[in-house]
């Protein structure tokens, strides 16, 4: 016999058939003899023969002995670490992305009209406004109006704009892209 | 101190803890008192009284060599018997890519007692199916399933063993048993 017999009630629901079945399983159980004669004696020396537990540090902090207290206070200082590692690299990503900045954090398609502008910006400006290349993918309305007064300006514009929009419009942008290298850096 | 655990009375973490300090006779009385019920958890499982003492005698020496992990939530014995189950279950997904499942004889002496060798028949029979089909059920509901029945456990030391909630040990055995109905041809999920 089981020790326990089974209803399905234990179950928080009657169901006769479940009890029917659960009847048979335990039948099934009570059928089981007992080990043979020398079974202890044969798993005393199986224990013998191979090497002592021993205690490693993350069992002995589950052990029973060790106290909740001394857990929890293990666990906060894991996560504290963990989380001012997380803190840590996250800001090492922003300084390494800002003191190159000037230079190299500009998005790609940034870079690229910067590349463009300079090349006007020196030379006599009316002529080489064929800023229209880079007035087509920035501003097509700006511009052609803009040409009139001194494309000079217009090209510092279209050559300095960057920085400051770049700055400005990497904020955001930055910003975003800043975000998801430190929300991978935190995950 | 050294063998305070002599006089029986000593609960589950204190012997543990005496083994893990080095004293290797502590775990002699966990055997005495727990190595039959791991066998008998075993022989339901795999229906073969000389494969259940081999799988049965490995999962002793598995549970005391990982005693170090024993949290002491529930009894130890539940903790063996958990251990004892996966092994015999290992064994018997072993055995099942040679030899069919139903193929195996029932043990002498099992399935309940009767005269007529009909009778013993269709019965070694059923509890062939009904063996088969618990071990055709998915984890964790075979888990639940066996240690409620093949091991002998209370729901919560069932609870304790495996780390789950009650109420989720709960739902696992009904589902585990609605399942082993439909798959041994008892009615409808």
């Amino acid at each position: 016999m089981t020790r326990r017999p089974f209803t399905s009630g234990e179950l928080g629901r009657d169901d006769a058939e479940l009890d029917q079945l659960g009847a048979e399983l335990e039948a099934l159980a009570a059928g089981a003899s007992t080990p043979s004669r020398g079974f202890h004696n044969r798993v005393l020396a199986a224990v013998d023969g191979t090497e002592p537990p021993r205690r490693w540090w993350l069992a002995a902090w589950l052990a029973p002995g060790s106290g909740a207290a001394w857990q929890g206070a293990t666990l906060a200082l894991v996560l504290v670490l963990g989380v001012t590692a997380a803190l840590m690299a996250g800001g090492l990503l922003d300084g390494v992305r800002r003191t190159p900045g000037a230079g190299t954090s500009p998005a790609p398609s940034e870079s690229a009209e910067q590349s463009i502008t300079p090349s006007p910006s020196p030379s006599p400006s009316p002529t080489i406004t064929p800023t229209p290349s880079s007035a087509a993918s920035v501003s097509p309305t700006a511009t052609p109006v803009v040409s009139a007064e001194g494309s000079p300006s217009e090209s510092e514009d279209g050559a300095e704009t960057p920085r400051p929009g770049e700055s400005d419009n990497s904020g955001p942008g930055g910003g975003g892209g800043d975000s998801s290298g430190s929300g991978s850096g935190d995950d | 101190m050294a063998a305070a655990w002599h006089d029986g009375r000593v609960d589950d973490r204190a012997l543990v803890r005496a083994v893990l300090d080095g004293d290797r006779d502590a775990f002699r009385p966990v055997v005495e008192r727990e190595a039959t019920a791991v066998y008998r958890a075993c022989l339901r499982i795999l229906g073969e009284p000389a494969d259940a003492e081999d799988v049965a005698q490995e999962s002793m020496v598995i549970g005391y060599r990982s005693l170090a992990t024993f949290r002491g939530d529930g009894p130890l014995g539940a903790w063996l018997v958990r251990i004892a189950t996966r092994q015999a279950y290992r064994r018997v997904g072993q055995r099942r890519n040679a030899v069919d499942l139903a193929a195996i004889p029932e043990p002498a002496g099992s399935g309940p007692s009767s005269a007529e060798p009909l009778g013993t028949l269709i019965a070694s029979e059923r509890a062939t199916e009904l063996r088969a089909g618990v071990a055709a059920l998915p984890e964790p509901y075979r888990e639940t399933v066996a240690l409620r029945f093949f091991g002998e456990l209370a729901l919560d030391e069932i609870a304790a063993a495996t780390g789950r909630p009650l109420n989720t040990v709960k739902t696992h055995l009904r589902r585990g048993l609605e399942r082993l109905r439909v798959a041994v041809g008892r009615g409808q999920p």
